[in-house]
């Protein structure tokens, strides 16, 4: 594992949202991708590399270098620098692969709603890249909540002071994801009595609180929320009353069987949300 | 006021009109409670089976894993009772009365009515018998009992929690056990120990009759049974009143010596080498079948005869838990998880194998060797069994003087332990309760029991207590997850000096909690 703050070289360690790899499949609709971009562009990106990975051996590269060129044709007034690549191979590991070769700072997928059958048959390549990668995640679901394009008021932060915490902290210290309201929520378990109980929750207003208080200068309102019960169920629950734009959130594998058989907290949110959720790894890129 | 008192008045309005309907309408309260009852066996047979393994496995994991360690009270704390102490009140408690009822009479009816892929009176039966008495009366009671009386300990004397059952729900509840959630849980708890005890002590002295007609002139009549609970539920009383250290404790203890009296003179006096073959086989047999005995129904061979013995006493266990739970939680203040479980699970298990041996051993004894047809008295009045018993051996008035003893002080302890239970579940988790909570349960109790006598209705009431356990055995599976999460939460949190490797694994994702404590 190594410590974020050791990174030193160009184009890793820093963290901000200049760089993104696209995943692209060409059965988005054009206009989700421009919503997706107005959403980038807000959070400063500047540079894009489009990735479309070549899966069934079918398609024929004519017609996918036609498609890359219309897309790289609506991106290019929008970003300083536009990449295209073709990859073959498994779109999940290609997907990760690249971000890292091309020195990518986050991955940004349109989300495409799978029902339960089409999950359980042919898999999620977005929950797979969720899962394996060391870069930051953002699945954005702007159309399926209803949202104009870069429409960002309410943020909220499931915060669990892991090894995630600092990175995400480095990205809400920073103007680029400026949203009117952050709410900071934390899910924790309940303590076996009442006196601990409450110990535990002043416990975790006071570092909510701090947290909060380092990002005062960005957001105009700030709410510390503290939950009891299951982490996937209660943040979604806490995202449709605060009527969240993004669900920002760390990842850190425990390895555990229950993480095994039904995938991380991560995973599980990113799915089920209803709004644009940011995925941030507890362990970044090796160097 | 009346918040304060929820429990203790919505119990006793509740329990009333059961107790009414037993008074004047048996008929109906037998009808009721039999389709009650048969439907619950019926169809939820299998769940009581799979319950019951569970608490079994949670049990041995408990005392096996990390949590082991941790003790019952304060890290400072020491037991408040000496091993000798504490296991007579665990057995007395426990099993008693009923183990003397039915330690001779339960290998004989298994003998007599095996399931149908067996033949009566035959050899197999006879071993069958054994090793399903020792099943029925083993591991599986007890690992229910640990898992309510483990879960009471815990909160109560290690978190400072009332000794309610309610209290143990707090990591799944949270602030709901003080409300509506909480009250429901305690009042099941209420229901299913006052119709357990009362249909019990009901028994308990149905059986003294029986005895006192085989040593004395009098004959078996309605005014016996009735002068027996009189001067019983006085007895108790004034147990009762001198509180749990010197009278429950003091009478355990001797009724531990009388019947380690009893089972070592039946054991020299009768076949010695004959009981030790029966027990040394049965505990062997019992080891190789315990996972297929424990999970299984008979569905193609046999199912009534599932039903009407291992369901029944896999609900009755559970129906007995509440009470048994909260009184054993009360005396193992001071011990280890492990010590704990370890202890009620073998010590009284080792004993139970023991009677069982001995008095189902002995009554063998005389039917196959001896060719005298103990059976079939005993199929006429099970709870003469014992008695019939010790006709066929020497100092028979004075043995039978002896379990009339046994059977009086179980009764005894028994309603004393049970009264203390229900005042301290009715006045919320008080260890010390008031005596008049103590005689207001004390009464109710004796009365309940020697009215059903009267009116007919004590199996009907019974079978009350037992439907009450299907929802309890529910109860209980959430108190096994609230368990395993409160240690978990003190082992992670509290204890992560301890935790060693295992801590980095848990402060990760929210999906496992927090890193904040």
């Amino acid at each position: 594992m190594s410590d974020p703050e050791s990174s030193q070289e160009p184009g890793h360690g820093k963290h901000d949202f200049t760089g993104v790899l696209l995943p692209v499949s060409f059965n988005e609709p054009l206009g989700r991708l421009k919503a997706l971009a107005e959403f980038m562009k807000k959070f400063g990106t500047t540079r894009v590399v489009l990735l479309h990975v070549v899966s069934s051996g079918l398609e024929r590269s004519s017609r996918v270098a036609r498609r890359m060129e219309t897309l790289r044709g609506e991106f290019e007034p929008l970003f300083e620098e536009i990449e295209d690549v073709v990859r073959q191979g498994s779109p999940a590991l290609e997907i990760c692969r690249m971000a890292q070769k091309r020195q990518t700072r986050f991955i940004a997928i349109p989300w495409k709603k799978k029902d339960f059958l089409q999950r359980t048959l042919l898999g999620s390549t977005t929950q797979d890249v969720v899962r394996l990668s060391l870069l930051p995640v953002f699945v954005y679901k702007g159309e399926v909540s209803g949202k104009k394009p870069g429409d960002l008021r309410n943020m909220l932060y499931a915060a669990n002071f892991d090894q995630s915490h600092e990175r995400i902290m480095d990205y809400l210290r920073t103007r680029d994801m400026e949203a009117t309201n952050l709410y900071a929520v934390h899910v924790g378990e309940r303590a076996p009595d009442p006196m601990t109980e409450q110990a535990r929750r002043e416990a975790v207003f006071n570092r909510l609180n701090d947290l909060l208080g380092e990002c005062a200068d960005w957001f105009h309102t700030l709410e510390p929320v503290s939950l009891v019960g299951n982490p996937r169920r209660e943040i979604l629950r806490a995202a449709r009353k605060y009527r969240a734009d993004v669900i920002i959130m760390g990842k850190f594998s425990h390895g555990g069987t229950m993480e095994k058989l039904v995938g991380s907290t991560a995973e599980a949110v990113t799915h089920k949300a209803r709004c644009s959720v940011l995925i941030v790894p507890g362990t970044e890129h090796p160097q | 006021m009346i918040k304060r008192n929820a429990v203790f008045i919505l119990s006793l309005l509740l329990s009333l009109p059961f107790i009414v309907m037993g008074l004047f309408t048996p008929g109906f309260l037998n009808r009721l409670s039999s389709i009650i009852h048969a439907a619950i066996i019926s169809h939820f047979g299998w769940g009581y089976l799979l319950s019951v393994f569970f608490f079994l496995v949670f049990a041995l994991y408990l005392a096996f894993s990390r949590y082991g360690k941790l003790k019952l009270g304060k890290d400072y704390e020491k037991p408040q009772y000496s091993y000798f102490g504490w296991f007579s009140m665990l057995f007395a408690a426990g099993m008693g009365i009923g183990l003397i009822f039915w330690g001779v009479a339960e290998p004989l009816s298994h003998f007599s009515n095996p399931p149908d892929y067996l033949s009566s009176d035959s050899r197999r039966a006879a071993k069958f018998a054994m090793q399903r008495s020792f099943f029925h009366w083993g591991l599986h009671p007890w690992a229910v009992y640990i898992t309510m009386s483990l879960s009471i300990a815990f909160f109560s004397f290690r978190r400072g929690m009332p000794p309610l059952i309610s209290s143990c729900f707090f990591p799944l509840l949270g602030d709901r056990i003080h409300g509506w959630p909480g009250y429901s849980i305690d009042l099941l708890a209420v229901f299913a120990t006052v119709f357990g005890i009362a249909t019990s002590l009901g028994l308990g002295a149905l059986q003294i009759t029986s005895g006192i007609a085989v040593v004395t002139p009098l004959t078996e009549s309605m005014g016996l049974t009735l002068s027996i609970i009189g001067v019983v539920t006085i007895l108790f009383m004034l147990s009762s009143a001198t509180g749990l250290d010197t009278g429950i404790q003091i009478l355990s203890k001797a009724n531990i010596l009388v019947a380690v009296i009893l089972l070592g003179f039946m054991l020299v006096v009768g076949p010695t080498s004959y009981i030790l073959n029966i027990f040394t086989s049965t505990l062997g047999e019992y080891g190789s079948a315990l996972l297929t005995m424990s999970l299984s129904t008979n569905p193609f061979l046999g199912y009534d005869w599932t039903k009407d013995w291992t369901l029944f006493y896999w609900a009755w266990w559970i129906a007995w838990s509440p009470f048994v739970g909260l009184f054993v939680a009360s005396i193992s203040r001071g011990r280890t998880v492990r010590e704990f479980i370890l202890g009620a699970l073998l010590v009284p298990t080792l004993l139970t194998f023991i009677w069982f041996a001995v008095f189902g051993g002995a009554a063998f004894h005389l039917e196959l060797e001896r060719g005298i047809a103990l059976s079939e008295a005993v199929g006429n009045n099970v709870s003469t069994a014992l008695f019939e018993l010790f006709e066929h051996y020497p100092l028979t008035p004075l043995l039978t003087t002896l379990t009339l003893l046994l059977l009086g002080v179980f009764f005894v302890t028994s309603a004393d332990s049970a009264t203390y239970v229900l005042s301290m579940m009715t006045s919320r988790g008080n260890l010390n309760p008031p005596l008049s909570r103590k005689i207001v349960w004390g009464l109710l109790q004796s009365a309940t029991a020697a009215s059903l006598i009267f009116s007919g209705g004590l199996e009907a009431l019974q079978k009350m207590a037992i439907a009450a356990a299907l929802p309890f055995a529910i109860v209980m599976l959430f108190l096994s997850l609230s368990l395993i999460r409160a240690m978990r939460y003190e082992w992670v949190h509290e204890r992560p000096h301890e935790a060693d490797g295992e801590k980095a694994m848990d402060e990760g994702s929210p999906a496992d909690g927090d890193s904040l404590e």
